[in-house]
C-alpha cells in the first residue's frame, strides 16, 4: 500500500513558493495512492524545465532525459516492459516546442502511456521566455514588444491528432487533477492531460485567478 | 599463394533488378564453395540512373572488388559505354542484340562478344520479358562453364515464396540462356569457374552480419529511422522480429529512435539503433544522455559520403573524428570499426556485452562499402559466445544506490519494475542515488567514476594486431572497410616478392595507443589507407602516439579503394 509520504524522496522541492508544480506533484501522488499498484510498477520519464526537478522529489522509478524527449524514452521502456505503468511528466516547451513531433506520433501509435503536461505558457527555468502556448501579445525577455505568434492549442491538437484520452486539468484544483490522472492511467491507450499551471515568478497574466 | 580471381559485372538502368541478379549470381558461386565479394553501385533514386553489381570470385581469399572485369553483362548500351575500359584482355560481353548494337571496334582490348537475345528467349520460355535477367545469368554460367544446377537451385530458393509457376518460369529462362550460349558459342573462355571442395559458404551483407550478431547477442529491441546505408539493417531486423521475439520500431526520426533505445535499454532489454552520419548528428545528444545515465545500448553508424546529404549511396570514412567526439561533454566513448563480415558479426556481439558490463553506449562504425556489399563467409559462429550482463541486480538491495562509487566505476544496475530498488536516473549531474547535484566535489567524483570504466573496458577489448609477417618491407594501416582491399593488396605485393603487413584497427576507442605505437615502431615504410580527405585515422594515431604517418592513400570520391590502388601506391612508397 502506497501512502503519499512514502512517495517523497526526502529531497524537499525547490520550486518557487506558490508554484503550480507543488499541486501537480501532490495530485500525482494522490493519484498513485488511489491506483493502489505496487510502487515499483510505476515508471516516470521527465522532461527538462522546472517540472523536471520532480525526478528528485518523487520516490518512484524515474528517468529525467533531454529537453523535449521524455516521450520516446517512455515509448522504449513501455515496449521493453509492458508491465510498467509509464507516465510522462513534461512541460509545454518539451511537448509543444522541442518535442512536438513525438507528441504527434505517440498519439497515432496510441501506446498505453499517460502524458501530463505542465502548461504554464512560459519558460520558467530559463528565466522567462515565451513558450509555444504563450498568448499572442505576451511580453517576455525574448518578446519585449509582445509575442506576434498565436499559441498552440493543445486540446484541439490532441483531438485532431487522434489521441484517445484528452483532458485539461488545472493546478489550482488538485483533487480534480488527481482524478483525471487516475482516469488517464486507467484508459487503455494514450492519454494526454494538459494542466494549466500558474508560474508565479514569470507569468503574471495566466494566474490562479 | 593466392589463387586467381575473376570478376563478373552486370549493369543496367535502376529498376532492372540488378541487385537481385547480382546476389543470385554471387550466391550460385558460394554454393560451389567459391569465395566472392559482391559490390553494388547505384544512384540515390528508384528508377532510371545507372546501377551495377560486380562479383569478384576466387577459390582463395577475396575481400574486395578488383579492377578488371572478365564478364560484363550489359542490360543496356550505357553499361558498355561506361565500363568498356574496365574489361580485361579476352573478356566477354554478354548483351541482347535486340536491345543494342555492339561491335569489337568499340573496345580498346580484344573482347569476346556474346550476343544473347535476353528478351525474346524470356518471352519464348516464360511468356514475359521480366525474366530476361535470368537468361543473362544462365548465359554467364555457360561462358564460365560453371555448374548450371547451382544457379538453378539459387533461383528456385529466391522465388520459392512466389509460387511454383513463377519459380519454374525463372528456372526455365536461366536454363534457356545457358543452352543458347552452349549451342551458339564455342571455344574456351579465359576463365573457368570450378567447384571447390571447400566447406559450404553463406553470402551475407554487412548489414546482415551486424543484424545476425545483434540477434545472437540477444538484442530484443531495435528502433531506427530509414537512412542509407543502414536501412537494410532495419529491414533485416523487422523481417526477423517475430522469429526471434524482438520489438522492432520505425521511429519518427533519429532523435526518437535513440531515445526509444535508451528507454528500452534502461528497462533492461538489449537494444540497438542504426543510422548514417546525418541521422547520427540528430542522435548525438541522446548518445551523451546514454553516457550520463549509464544506459547500455549499441549504435551502428554506417558512413556515407558527406557532408550534409552528400553522396547518399556511396562510401566514405569521413565520420571517424565526428564519432569519436560526438555529443558534448566527456563520457566513456567506446567505438569499434570492424573490417569484414565475420568481424562485424563478432564485434557486434561483443558490443552488447561491453555495453552492459560497462553500462554505456557502444558504437559500431561501418560504411556503405561494408554495409551493402555481400561477401561469402564460412560461417557465423556464436557457440562460444556468452551473454554477459555485468552487474545486474535481481534482488532487493539494502539502501540501494544506482550510481554507487566503485573501484571499476561500474555500479550495480537495477531495473524499473523490481521491488525494493527504486532509483532515478538523471541527465543532470547526480549523486549516487541519481539525485541532481551541482556540488563541485561530487561532480568530480562522479566524472571520475564514469571515466574510470574506460580503463577497465580497455583491458578486455582486443588489441590491434599486425596481420601478415612480423618483419615486412612495408606496413599498411587501415580501419573498417578497407581491410578487404588491403589484404587483397598484400597478396598482389607478395606475388612480386614484396612483404607487407597490415595494422588493422578495429577497436578505435579507447584507443590502443601502446599496441599501435609498438606495431609502428619499426623503421620501415608505412602507408595509411583510408577513405577521407584529411587522413583522419592518421591524425588520431598521431594524437595518441606521436607517430606521424606521412604516406597516405586517401580517396573521397565515394568509391572504395581497390587492391590495385594500394599495390601501386605501396610500390611508389617503396621506391622513394
Amino acid at each position: 500500500m502506497i501512502n503519499p509520504q512514502s512517495l517523497n524522496s526526502g529531497v524537499f522541492p525547490n520550486w518557487c513558493a506558490g508554484c503550480g508544480d507543488f499541486s501537480i506533484f501532490a495530485a500525482l501522488k494522490n493519484a498513485l495512492v488511489k491506483m493502489d499498484m505496487p510502487v515499483e510498477k510505476h515508471f516516470f520519464t521527465y522532461g527538462i524545465g522546472c517540472h523536471g526537478h520532480m525526478v528528485n522529489f518523487m520516490k518512484a522509478y524515474g528517468f529525467e532525459g533531454l529537453h523535449g524527449r521524455p516521450i520516446p524514452v517512455a515509448e522504449g521502456a513501455k515496449l521493453a516492459n509492458r508491465e510498467l505503468n509509464v507516465i510522462v511528466v513534461a512541460g509545454d516547451g518539451d511537448t509543444y516546442g522541442e518535442g512536438m513531433s513525438h507528441l504527434m506520433h505517440i498519439m497515432r501509435r496510441n501506446f498505453d502511456i499517460t502524458l501530463i503536461v505542465h502548461n504554464n505558457m512560459v519558460y520558467g527555468l530559463t528565466i522567462g521566455q515565451a513558450s509555444p502556448t504563450a498568448d499572442c501579445g505576451f511580453k517576455s525577455r525574448s518578446t519585449p514588444e509582445g509575442l506576434i505568434e498565436h499559441p498552440v492549442n493543445p486540446i484541439a491538437l490532441a483531438i485532431a491528432g487522434g489521441a484517445t484520452f484528452v483532458a485539461r486539468g488545472f493546478a489550482g484544483d488538485p483533487a480534480h487533477l488527481s482524478s483525471l490522472i487516475v482516469e488517464g492511467v486507467n484508459h487503455r491507450g494514450f492519454s494526454i492531460i494538459d494542466v494549466f499551471q500558474p508560474c508565479v515568478t514569470f507569468n503574471h497574466i495566466n494566474t490562479y485567478q | 599463394m593466392p589463387s586467381k580471381k575473376t570478376q563478373w559485372k552486370i549493369g543496367g538502368e535502376a529498376g532492372f533488378g540488378i541487385m537481385t541478379a547480382g546476389q543470385i549470381f554471387a550466391r550460385a558461386c558460394t554454393r560451389g564453395g567459391l569465395n566472392v565479394f559482391g559490390y553494388v553501385e547505384y544512384p540515390s533514386l528508384i528508377r532510371g540512373g545507372h546501377n551495377t553489381f560486380q562479383v569478384a570470385i576466387s577459390a582463395g581469399r577475396v575481400g574486395s572488388p578488383v579492377k578488371p572485369v572478365d564478364i560484363l553483362v550489359a542490360l543496356n548500351k550505357e553499361t558498355i559505354t561506361l565500363h568498356k575500359d574496365e574489361l580485361s584482355e579476352g573478356a566477354a560481353v554478354i548483351f541482347d542484340p535486340g536491345r543494342m548494337q555492339a561491335s569489337r571496334e568499340e573496345f580498346s582490348r580484344e573482347v569476346k562478344l556474346v550476343p544473347v537475345p535476353f528478351n525474346s528467349i524470356a518471352v519464348g520460355v516464360a511468356g514475359q520479358e521480366l525474366m530476361a535477367n535470368n537468361v543473362a545469368l544462365g548465359a554467364s554460367v555457360a561462358v564460365y562453364d560453371y555448374d548450371i544446377e547451382l544457379l538453378l537451385s539459387v533461383i528456385r530458393d529466391q522465388f520459392r515464396g512466389k509460387g511454383e509457376d513463377v519459380s519454374v518460369k525463372n528456372v526455365n529462362a536461366a536454363m534457356a540462356g545457358y543452352e543458347f550460349v552452349k549451342k551458339n558459342f564455342t571455344g574456351p573462355f579465359k576463365y573457368e569457374l570450378e567447384l571447390t571442395k571447400q566447406e559450404k559458404r553463406i553470402l551475407v551483407s554487412g548489414n546482415e552480419a551486424v543484424g545476425a550478431g545483434a540477434i545472437a547477442a540477444g538484442c530484443k529491441f531495435y528502433a531506427g529511422y530509414p537512412m542509407t546505408p543502414t536501412s537494410n539493417l532495419l529491414h533485416f531486423m523487422a523481417a526477423n522480429e517475430k522469429k526471434y521475439g524482438m520489438t522492432v520500431k520505425q521511429a519518427e526520426d533519429e532523435i526518437s529512435a535513440i531515445n526509444m533505445v535508451i528507454g528500452a535499454g534502461f528497462a533492461g532489454a538489449r537494444a540497438m539503433t542504426a543510422t548514417s552520419g546525418g541521422g547520427f548528428c540528430l542522435m548525438a545528444e541522446g548518445y551523451g544522455l546514454a553516457g550520463m545515465t549509464e544506459t547500455p545500448l549499441v549504435i551502428v553508424m554506417g558512413q556515407r559520403g558527406g557532408p550534409s546529404t552528400g553522396l547518399p549511396t556511396w562510401t566514405e570514412q569521413a565520420d571517424l573524428k565526428f564519432v569519436l567526439n560526438a555529443s558534448h561533454g566527456e563520457f566513456p566513448r567506446i567505438v569499434f570499426a570492424p573490417g569484414d563480415m565475420e568481424d562485424l558479426f563478432r564485434w557486434t556481439m561483443k558490443a552488447f556485452n561491453i555495453a552492459e558490463k560497462y553500462q554505456t553506449p557502444v558504437i559500431i562504425i561501418t560504411d556503405k562499402h561494408l554495409a551493402e556489399s555481400h561477401a561469402s563467409v564460412e560461417k557465423l559462429e556464436w557457440k562460444d559466445y556468452r551473454i554477459e550482463r555485468g552487474e545486474l541486480v535481481t534482488e532487493p538491495v539494502q539502501n540501494y544506490k544506482r550510481y554507487e562509487i566503485t573501484e571499476s566505476g561500474v555500479s550495480p544496475r537495477a531495473l524499473p519494475g523490481q521491488p525494493g530498488n527504486i532509483f532515478v536516473a538523471n541527465s543532470d549531474e547526480h549523486d549516487e542515488r541519481g539525485i541532481s547535484t551541482e556540488e563541485s566535489g561530487l561532480r568530480k567524483v562522479m566524472m571520475d567514476k564514469r571515466m574510470r570504466k574506460l580503463q577497465y573496458a580497455a583491458r578486455e577489448i582486443e588489441q590491434p594486431i599486425l596481420i601478415g609477417p612480423r618483419r615486412a618491407d612495408i606496413t599498411l594501416i587501415g580501419w573498417g572497410s578497407t581491410k578487404g582491399a588491403i589484404m587483397d593488396a598484400m597478396d598482389l605485393l607478395e606475388e612480386q616478392g614484396i612483404k607487407a603487413n597490415f595494422l588493422y584497427l578495429a577497436a578505435i576507442s579507447p584507443f590502443p595507443a601502446e599496441a599501435v605505437a609498438k606495431a609502428l615502431r619499426a623503421r620501415k615504410p608505412k602507408l595509411m589507407v583510408e577513405l577521407n580527405y584529411s587522413g583522419q585515422m592518421a591524425s588520431v594515431i598521431r594524437e595518441n602516439t606521436g607517430i606521424e604517418i606521412r604516406n597516405r592513400l586517401l580517396r573521397y570520391d565515394g568509391r572504395p579503394i581497390y587492391p590495385e590502388d594500394i599495390f601501386e601506391e605501396a610500390k611508389k612508397v617503396l621506391s622513394r
